[in-house]
């Protein structure tokens, strides 16, 4: 039996001649090596539920694509993190946002803002510190608080700490921003 | 309540209670909506400038891998891809400073994955490679073994579920069907959950086949038109198109897909629809509203639009709270037959979907029979639609 990296590749040959049986033994070994993965990156049963299913569907769709079986590891991997990145990705979509169903947060973000407020919220952004602004953008590339933390090695108060005054400091800016603009009639 | 900058700040932390307090509270206090305003148009600046740099985030996990010496782990179309885009990422990391904390997480994960591969693989597959415990292991034996049955019966467990999925997931393959209507005909197609899906000339419809109906069925894909009328479930209903999916729970409305845009018209219930590029920049339409999807972009803002008009192409009569009176005159001009409604009831909201292959008689009593009234007359003569019982 041809083993790389301790996986049988025999088996990822016959999953991906069509044997259906070869294909479900190959899904259902790889299952318990991602779910040791997910726990370790994510931790809640739910998601890494979900985050397996997913990861196998990736496989089972792209395993005929596989050009070289031996790569199997590499293409594993690459599914885990991608679906990784996408459960980011999706965190904090319009689903979490404290609006009225009938008016979907997606008007807010894309016609609620004109755009002399779009400038004045770049320059608001960039008074802060970069410690400040790394902290948000993390947060919107979909990490929880408490693993922005623990990725710059502060507590997750410390970083809800820095987050407020980072909106304290960018409102002083957007405020003043408006007075002036009514000041001088705009 | 707590702090209510705290409660918009972190508002994922509250509690559905107190998520709904808040949305009260920026109801009736509108300096709390403009901090809310405010808050979100940040968070959305943050987005759009990382979304506009990092546009792909599959492209920035294979730049993490290659910067941390795993680049052997890319296809050769891959390395291609990337190199492609390597200024544009160079340059997001320059911008963005989380990117390279991102890049950090990217290499602890593939470490992570490299780990439990070796225990779940290196190890069990190759008995060869695996070292005699020293001295030191030995000791733990017993602890060890502990550990391995108590992993072994928990792993069996997920295994056990697992297969459940995967068997679906063969079956799922085996079981698809796929139909294609000829030009100019159409076609009404039922779907395993008694959903149906009026197919429009020159629509390509994959579903589950009803014969051999599996877990799947609440799923499709679309390319061309189509009207869909979908059975309620919990479970909710997706079509999947070139450039978007719209997700369902029982409703009816309509798409036109092509390859590189999509429009979908609601006619009943609630849809969501979303670009497959951006899945979670989605919108939410109510009835009597259309969205249009194109290739990687956002979905547009739903607008109103005249059902009527706007589902003309679905060769169906949609009547959505329509006027008896208005409905009644579009029948009668598309089978060139007299209809005349009572002044009572010419104002009252009808609602229904009917087929133009209909019988016009067999329309309006259903029409009537909601507003409690009666159809009287034939064909020939024309009908009237009167209170039940006159």
């Amino acid at each position: 039996m041809a083993y790389q990296y301790g996986f049988d590749i025999d088996l990822v040959e016959r999953a991906q001649a069509g044997d259906d049986h070869a294909r479900e033994q190959l899904l259902r070994r790889l299952e318990p090596m991602l779910r040791a993965f997910f726990i370790k990156r994510i931790g809640l049963k739910p998601t890494v539920d979900d985050l397996i299913q997913n990861t196998l569907l990736r496989v089972h769709g792209g395993l005929e694509a596989l050009k070289d079986p031996q790569r199997l590891k590499a293409f594993a991997m690459k599914a885990a993190l991608f679906e990784l990145h996408d459960l980011y990705r999706g965190r904090y979509g319009p689903k979490e946002s404290l609006y009225d169903p009938e008016h979907p947060p997606e008007r807010a973000e894309r016609a609620g803002a004109p755009a002399g407020i779009v400038v004045d919220l770049e320059r608001a952004l960039s008074i802060l510190t970069p410690r400040a602004r790394r902290i948000l953008e993390l947060r919107e590339y979909g990490y929880r608080y408490q693993e922005i933390a623990e990725m710059i090695g502060t507590s997750e108060a410390a970083i809800k700490m820095q987050v407020k005054r980072a909106f304290e400091k960018m409102r002083n800016v957007l405020t003043a921003v408006l007075i002036a603009g009514v000041l001088l009639g705009l | 309540m707590q702090d209510p900058l705290d409660a918009i700040l972190f508002y994922d932390d509250l509690t559905p209670a107190q998520q709904e307090a808040l949305r009260v509270a920026c109801e009736e206090d509108p300096a709390l909506a403009e901090t809310l305003a405010h808050w979100q148009q940040v968070r959305a600046a943050v987005r759009r400038s990382l979304n506009t740099h990092v546009p792909d985030r599959r492209l920035f996990v294979l730049y993490a891998l290659d910067a941390s010496g795993r680049a052997e782990a890319l296809s050769e179309e891959e390395r291609r891809e990337l190199d492609t885009a390597r200024p544009m990422l160079d340059e997001a990391v320059q911008a963005h400073p989380a990117l390279a904390d991102v890049a950090g997480q990217v290499e602890a994960a593939c470490a992570d994955f490299e780990e439990a591969w070796a225990h779940h693989f290196d190890e069990a597959d190759k008995p060869v490679r695996r070292a005699v415990p020293d001295r030191a292991a030995r000791r733990h034996a017993p602890v060890r073994r502990m550990g391995r049955w108590s992993w072994r019966i928990a792993a069996s467990v997920a295994v056990v579920a697992f297969v459940t999925v995967l068997a679906l997931l063969l079956q799922r393959d085996r079981s698809l069907t796929t139909i294609t209507v000829a030009q100019g005909e159409a076609q009404l197609i039922e779907l395993a959950d008694g959903s149906t899906v009026r197919l429009l000339g020159g629509a390509t419809l994959t579903y589950a086949d009803p014969a051999k109906a599996t877990a799947f069925n609440r799923r499709v894909s679309l390319t061309g038109s189509a009207f869909f009328d979908i059975t309620p479930d919990q479970q909710g209903f997706t079509v999947e198109t070139p450039t978007a999916l719209t997700t369902v729970l029982g409703t009816s409305f309509g798409i036109q897909a092509g390859d590189d845009a999509m429009e979908v018209i609601l006619a009943t219930g609630s849809i969501s629809v979303a670009s497959k590029a951006s899945p979670e920049g989605l919108v939410v339409l109510q009835p009597g509203q259309m969205s249009r999807v194109a290739r990687n972009a956002l979905p547009s803002t739903p607008t109103p639009v005249d059902l009527s008009e706007a589902l003309e192409w679905t060769g169906l009569f949609i009547f959505q709270a329509t006027p008896l009176g208005e409905a009644a005159a579009r029948l009668s001009e598309r089978y060139d037959i007299t209809i005349t409604v009572v002044p009572d009831l010419e104002a009252e909201g009808v609602f229904g979907t009917f087929a133009r292959e209909q019988s016009l008689q067999e329309i309006l009593t259903t029409l009537a029979t909601t507003l409690n009234a009666a159809v009287q007359g034939n064909d020939t003569d024309g009908y009237t639609i009167e209170p039940a019982g006159r």
